[in-house]
C-alpha cells in the first residue's frame, strides 16, 4: 500500500510553481506597482519599529525595561493573532475546503489528509505575520547592534514558535467542530469570541485612581503596564520567544538554548497533541459539518435577515431582493464573518487601550498628535474594513455574474446597490467608533465635530474608491476574498484608500497644528484655513469615489458574460 | 465486487437512503437510475466511504469502506459529477499528482496518461493551466485521472455532462474496454440511453429506497412497458399527483 503524503506536498510546490510562473502574463507595470507598494509596507514597518527602538532607547532609566516590554508585547501579540489566523483558516483549510472531500476520496489515511492540510492551514495563517516580524525584528537587530547570526537565531526561534501556535490553533478548530453541533457553531463561536474580548477589555482597565505625573510615566502605567499579567507569564510560548531573544542579546548562550529546546520541545508535543485528536475526531468531524450543510437546520441569519427587510422594504424590488442576498451570503460564509467577527473584536482592544490613555493631562502637541492619530485610526480601520470586504464584492459574484448580467435590472445598480449597503454599514461600524473614541479620549467639542464629519466623508469616498476599483479589477477565478484582495486591484485599492487617509488627515490636522500647537495663525486664520481644508476634502471625496464608481459602471456596460 | 447490506442514511429527520441492498459482481455495469433528491449521491457517497452510513455497511473487493477504508479505496475511481480539480496544475501535473498518490510507476504512468490522453483529445493542452479548461475538458481529464491507476470499481456520478459526441463515443469505449478486463462500473446518471445502451443491470430508487432491480427486459416486465428505458423509468417512478402538463 502506498501511503505517503509527499505527492499531495509536491503537488502544493507544482501550484506555487505555476502561479509564480503566471506572474509573467501581468503587465510589467502590475509587478512593478504591487513589488514597490510591498517593499513600501515592509519600510514603513521597519522605519516605524526603528523609531520607536530609538526613541525607547534613549530614555534614561526605563528605557531597556520598555523595550522588553515591547519584544514581550509583540510576541504576545503575534501568539494570540496566530492562534486566531489558525483556528479560521484551518476550518476553511482542514474541514471545508472541495481538496479534503477530493482526497478522502484516495488511498491516503485520513491523518495523512490531515497532516498534508494542517501544513497547508499553518503556511496560510503565518506567512502574513513573518513580513511583519522581519521588518521589527530587524529594527530591534539594528538598534542593538545585533550580530548578523543573530537572525539565524531568530529563524530557529520562530519556526517551533509557528508550530506551537498551529498546533494549538488547530486543535482548538477540532474540538469546536467534533463538539458544537454545526446549528448553533457560528453562535457559540460569536460568543466566545465577545467573551473573550469582554475579559481582555475588563483587564486591561487600568484603575483610574493612577495619575501619572509625566510622560514618561503615561507611557509606563498608562499605556503598557496593563498588558504585562498577560504577556510576562513564564507559561506562555510568546515569553520563551522573548527570553531566548534576551539571552541571546545578552551573550547567554545556555539560557538561549534552554528556551529554544523548551519551545522545540514543546512544538514537538503540541503538533503531536493536534494529530492525536485529529486521529479521534478529524473524520467524524468532517462528516458532522458535511450532515450539518445536508440538513435543514434551524437559520438564525434568514430569520434574523428576514425581520429586518423592513429596514430596506421601502427599495424597489430588484434592488431589495439585491440587499437582502448580499447580506445573506456575507452571513452565511464562515470565511467572512469570522474575519468580521475578529476585525471588531481587535476594534475592542484598541477601545480598551485609549480608555488607559491620559488624555486630559496631555501637554497640547501631544493632545492634538493623539486626538488626530486617533482619527487616523478609525480612518484606517474604515479603510481597512472597505479593502478587505468590499473591494472583493463584485469579484466573489464570480461565475455567478451572469445571472445579474442577464437580470431586468440596470448594471449601475448592482454598483450603487453594492455602494450604498456597504457607506451605510460603514457609516454604522465607524461614526459609533469615532464619537466613542473621541469621549473616551475626551477632545473639545471642536475636534468632535470636524473628525465626525470627517469620517462621514470617508465612509462614502472609500466604499466608493474600494467597489468601483473592485469592479475595474474583477478577478473571478479566486472564490477566498483574501485572495482576491491580495492581487493587483486590491493592492492598488489599498494604496489610494491610505494616500486618500493620510490627505484627508493632513489637511485637517495642519491648521490645528499651526493655532493650537504652534499659535502662530490667529483664530480668524485657523477658521478660514479649516473651511478651505474642509472644501477640499470634500472635492477630493468627491473624485476619489466618483471617478472609479464611473468607470467601473462603464466598464460593466462592456462586460460579456 | 461491490456488496451494499441495508445501507441506511438519516439527516436528522430525512431519510435520504432507505434500507438499501446491492450486490454487484465483478466486471457488471451497474446503472443507478432515480429521479432528482432521490439519494443516488449520498449512496455514491456512502460508496465512496465519504460519508458514514446512519446504520448499514458497503464492501468493496471484500474489504469495508469504513473500517478498512485505504484498501477499499484503492481499488475505486471516483468520479463525482462536479469534479474538485487543482486549477493552478497542469493537467500533466493533475495526473501526475493521481498516479503518485495511487504508487504508480513513473514510466508505467507516463504511458498510461499520454494514451489516455490521445484518446480523449487532451495532448494538445497537457501542458495548459486546469483553469483554462471548459467543463468538458475538465470532465475528460478526470476521467484520465480514475482509468490510470488501474481501478477495480470505477463509481461514475453522471459521466456525460459536459462531453461532446467524439469525447462521449470515447469514453464508452473505454468502459466497455474496461468492462472486458473485468473492472466493475457503477454509474449514477440521468442520460437514460447511456444506461440503456451498456447497463448489465439497472437498479431505480427513488425517495431513498430501491423501487426496481434487474436487467432491462426485468424492468420492462416489472413497468409493464416496452420501449425505451426512458418509457419505463417514468412508469416506475411516475408521481400519483403528477401535475399536468395543461397546467403550465
Amino acid at each position: 500500500m502506498y501511503n505517503s503524503i509527499a505527492p499531495a506536498i509536491r503537488v502544493k510546490i507544482a501550484i506555487l510553481n505555476n502561479k509564480l510562473r503566471s506572474i509573467k502574463k501581468h503587465s510589467t507595470f502590475k509587478i512593478i506597482f504591487v513589488s514597490l507598494s510591498a517593499f513600501t509596507f515592509l519600510a514603513g514597518i521597519f522605519m516605524c519599529s526603528y523609531k520607536l527602538f530609538s526613541m525607547l532607547g534613549s530614555i534614561q532609566g526605563v528605557g531597556i525595561v520598555l523595550v522588553t516590554r515591547i519584544l514581550f508585547l509583540f510576541f504576545f501579540s503575534l501568539l494570540c493573532m496566530l492562534i486566531f489566523s489558525n483556528i479560521i483558516v484551518s476550518y476553511s483549510t482542514i474541514y471545508s475546503s472541495e481538496e479534503v472531500e477530493f482526497l478522502f476520496t484516495t488511498p491516503l489515511s485520513h491523518g495523512e489528509v490531515f497532516k498534508s492540510r494542517f501544513i497547508e492551514s499553518l503556511i496560510l495563517s503565518s506567512w502574513t505575520f513573518i513580513f511583519l516580524l522581519i521588518p521589527f525584528m530587524s529594527a530591534y537587530g539594528i538598534v542593538k547592534g545585533l550580530p548578523a547570526y543573530f537572525y539565524i537565531t531568530l529563524i530557529f526561534f520562530f519556526v517551533p514558535f509557528l508550530f506551537i501556535s498551529a498546533a494549538i490553533g488547530v486543535s482548538a478548530t477540532i474540538l469546536l467542530i467534533r463538539f458544537i453541533p454545526g446549528k448553533y457553531f457560528r453562535a457559540i463561536f460569536i460568543s466566545l469570541f465577545i467573551l473573550m474580548v469582554a475579559y481582555f477589555i475588563l483587564s486591561f482597565r487600568l484603575p483610574r485612581v493612577i495619575r501619572p505625573q509625566n510622560l514618561e510615566d503615561i507611557f509606563m502605567l498608562g499605556k503598557f503596564a496593563p498588558y504585562f499579567k498577560f504577556s510576562q507569564s513564564p507559561l506562555l510560548p510568546s515569553w520563551w520567544v522573548t527570553q531566548g531573544i534576551l539571552s541571546f542579546n545578552s551573550g547567554s548562550i545556555k539560557d538561549t538554548v534552554f528556551f529554544w529546546l523548551l519551545l522545540f520541545t514543546t512544538a514537538i508535543v503540541a503538533v503531536r497533541f493536534s494529530t492525536l485528536l485529529a486521529r479521534c475526531y478529524y473524520f467524524s468531524g468532517w462528516a458532522l459539518l458535511y450532515k450539518s450543510s445536508q440538513s435543514e437546520k434551524f437559520d438564525f441569519v434568514s430569520i434574523f435577515v428576514n425581520k429586518m427587510q423592513i429596514l430596506w422594504g421601502f427599495l424597489r424590488p430588484g434592488i431589495r431582493s439585491l440587499v437582502t442576498k448580499d447580506i445573506k451570503v456575507f452571513w452565511r460564509d464562515p470565511i467572512q464573518w469570522s474575519q468580521f467577527i475578529v476585525f471588531f473584536g481587535l476594534l475592542a482592544v484598541y477601545f480598551a487601550s485609549i480608555h488607559n490613555l491620559s488624555y486630559d493631562i496631555l501637554p497640547p502637541m501631544w493632545r492634538n498628535l493623539v486626538a488626530f492619530l486617533n482619527l487616523g485610526s478609525t480612518a484606517l480601520t474604515l479603510a481597512s474594513l472597505c479593502v478587505r470586504f468590499v473591494f472583493p464584492l463584485f469579484s466573489l459574484e464570480g461565475k455567478r455574474f451572469w445571472i445579474l448580467g442577464l437580470a431586468p435590472i440596470k448594471l449601475s445598480t448592482i454598483i450603487l446597490e453594492k455602494f450604498s449597503l456597504w457607506a451605510i454599514i460603514s457609516l454604522l461600524i465607524t461614526m459609533p467608533l469615532i464619537i466613542l473614541s473621541n469621549t473616551m479620549l475626551n477632545v473639545s467639542g471642536l475636534i468632535m465635530v470636524v473628525s465626525c464629519i470627517a469620517v462621514f466623508l470617508m465612509c462614502f469616498s472609500l466604499v466608493g474608491l474600494s467597489v468601483g476599483l473592485g469592479a475595474i479589477f474583477p478577478n473571478f477565478k479566486d472564490d477566498n476574498p483574501a485572495a482576491i484582495v491580495s492581487g493587483f486591484g486590491g493592492t492598488l485599492a489599498f494604496v489610494l484608500s491610505l494616500l486618500y487617509v493620510c490627505l484627508v488627515i493632513s489637511l485637517i490636522a495642519v491648521p490645528f497644528h499651526l493655532h493650537f500647537v504652534l499659535k502662530i495663525i490667529s483664530r480668524a486664520v485657523f477658521i478660514k484655513q479649516l473651511l478651505l481644508s474642509g472644501f477640499i476634502i470634500v472635492i477630493i471625496s468627491l473624485l476619489s469615489s466618483g471617478i472609479p464608481m464611473a468607470l467601473a459602471i462603464k466598464r460593466l456596460k462592456r462586460m460579456e458574460f | 465486487m461491490i456488496r451494499i447490506e441495508k445501507l441506511t442514511k438519516k439527516f436528522n429527520n430525512f431519510i435520504a437512503v432507505d434500507n438499501l441492498s446491492l450486490e454487484i459482481k465483478r466486471g457488471e455495469f451497474f446503472a443507478f437510475l432515480g429521479p432528482n433528491a432521490a439519494g443516488k449521491t449520498t449512496t455514491i457517497k456512502m460508496l465512496t466511504g465519504l460519508i458514514k452510513p446512519t446504520s448499514g455497511r458497503a464492501y468493496i473487493g471484500g474489504y469495508d469502506i469504513q473500517d478498512d477504508y485505504i484498501e477499499a479505496r484503492s481499488l475505486i475511481s471516483y468520479i463525482p459529477d462536479f469534479p474538485f480539480l487543482y486549477e493552478k496544475l497542469t493537467a500533466k501535473e493533475f495526473v501526475e499528482f493521481i498516479g503518485e498518490l495511487y504508487g504508480i510507476e513513473r514510466k508505467k504512468l507516463e504511458k498510461e496518461y499520454s494514451m489516455y490522453f490521445e484518446l480523449l483529445g487532451l495532448t494538445g493542452y497537457k501542458n495548459h493551466l486546469i483553469e483554462d479548461f471548459s467543463h468538458g475538458m475538465k470532465q475528460k481529464l478526470i476521467f484520465t485521472a480514475a482509468f490510470i491507476h488501474d481501478p477495480k470499481v470505477i463509481i461514475i456520478d453522471e459521466p456525460m455532462v459536459g462531453l461532446d459526441p467524439h469525447s462521449a463515443r470515447a469514453v464508452k469505449d473505454i468502459l466497455k474496454a474496461k468492462l472486458k478486463k473485468g473492472v466493475t462500473i457503477f454509474v449514477s446518471t440521468h442520460t437514460l440511453s447511456f444506461a440503456e445502451e451498456l447497463a448489465d443491470r439497472i437498479a431505480i430508487i427513488d425517495k431513498g429506497r430501491l423501487v426496481a432491480e434487474g436487467t432491462f427486459d426485468t424492468l420492462s416486465r416489472i413497468s409493464g412497458i416496452k420501449g425505451k428505458l426512458e418509457d419505463v423509468f417514468l412508469r416506475i417512478t411516475e408521481e400519483e399527483n403528477r401535475t399536468d402538463i395543461k397546467d403550465v
